[in-house]
């Protein structure tokens, strides 16, 4: 009886300390958690992370008349923007500033490329393409070719675009993504720039986007 | 009989003075301020102008359409973003409510400007006829400009 009697008396400090060591380790854990999921989606706008899409082969024609493909897009970052020369308000704006950034970025990364990918390729010709993009900025690329080269490309970066005829009486209109893709060097699909798109937006998430993917490699 | 006749007279002449002084009063309160024209690649067949139509009067005024000698056809559209996809919507007339001002700026309102009838170049004009009800129409002088990534509107308040 006595020796029971003892036996509770050490039997409540020691649950107490037992609980005190339970929940400070449940903190700790909990705190080691929360710093390695902010490892994982760190707060960067527009990144695609973890598990970026790897871009697989595909085959269009540059304004050049070229074929290009994956092949053109390693080790490089390439933004790429899907309209159509038609197009007269949101693709020429979209262009503007995207030329505007890619001056200011050049100076600094020797490494970019800029597309402009048609959507309308029925309209938008090899010929016509290179004047187009080559007004915004000699260094830009303009992707055409025929409507499933396209698709090889929209397919996999999951860009939608249709046909709007609705109201149209001379030409048609194409309903097209307002967003800027962002292509790694290694292929990966690693970013989305949405709109309203403006210079100093886009080289801040640029630089935010490319200075994280460094770190990880 | 006589009454009757000198009532319908009445009422006529009391109309002429009352639309009279609409037209008056709209030719005077529309403003349209800072008209451009973007420039574009030379393959282009298919312009965006913008303008500020401002209505000073106290009664909303609906731009019905817009002309120009320099281009086949003008039509009022819309970009809007929906959900990421971008698509312009065709506008059958706009309303410009009593002392409000429509901007129409790129990424918003815009008038598509069709085929022009000759290459139109930075620091080229071209004319363009805005018509509202009530028959009242402005026409003014819209100057081609190369876009940049500046706001326009900062430059063309005056």
């Amino acid at each position: 009886m006595l020796k029971n009697l003892s036996n509770s008396k050490f039997l409540i400090p020691a649950m107490a300390i037992l609980a005190i060591f339970a929940i400070s380790a449940g903190f700790y854990i909990s705190l080691k958690q929360a710093q390695q999921s902010q490892l994982e989606t760190p707060n960067i706008e527009g990144l695609f992370w973890p598990n970026p899409k790897q871009i697989n082969e595909f085959s269009v024609l540059d304004h050049d008349g070229k074929i290009f493909g994956l092949e053109q897009m390693r080790g490089k970052w390439s933004f790429i923007f899907f309209g159509y020369s038609h197009c007269p308000d949101v693709c020429p704006v979209t262009m503007a500033i995207m030329a505007d950034a890619y001056k200011e970025l050049a100076a600094d990364n020797s490494d970019l490329q800029v597309i402009f990918a048609s959507v309308d390729p029925e309209r938008d010709t090899t010929e016509k393409l290179s004047q187009y993009v080559n007004y915004f900025h000699p260094d830009f690329i303009g992707l055409g070719g025929s409507d499933e080269m396209i698709k090889s490309l929209t397919g996999q970066i999951g860009v939608a675009y249709y046909l709007n005829n609705e109201d149209q009486t001379e030409g048609y209109l194409v309903d097209h993504s307002a967003s800027i893709f962002l292509i790694d060097p290694f292929g990966r699909l690693v970013g989305k720039l949405s709109p309203p798109h403006e210079k100093d937006k886009i080289i801040q998430q640029f630089t935010n986007i490319k200075n994280f993917i460094n770190e990880q490699s | 009989m006589n009454k009757a006749n000198l009532f319908l007279l009445t009422t006529f002449l009391f109309q002429q003075i009352f639309f009279n002084s609409t037209f008056a009063n709209e030719s005077m309160t529309v403003d349209i301020s800072g008209a451009w024209i973007s420039e574009a690649p030379p393959t282009v067949s298919t312009l965006a102008g913008y303008a500020n139509i401002h209505n000073a009067s106290d009664k909303p005024i609906i731009l019905l359409n817009v002309t120009s000698s320099d281009f086949s056809k003008i039509e009022i559209h819309r970009s809007v973003l929906n959900d990421d996809m971008v698509s312009m919507e065709k506008q059958e007339s706009l309303a410009i409510p009593a002392k409000n001002t429509i901007k129409l700026s790129p990424g918003d309102l815009h008038l598509m400007l069709f085929d022009p009838e000759k290459p139109l170049r930075v620091g080229d004009t071209a004319l363009l006829v805005f018509s509202f009800s009530g028959g009242h129409s402005q026409t003014v002088e819209a100057k081609v400009e190369r876009r940049s990534s500046e706001d326009h509107s900062q430059h063309h308040h005056h």
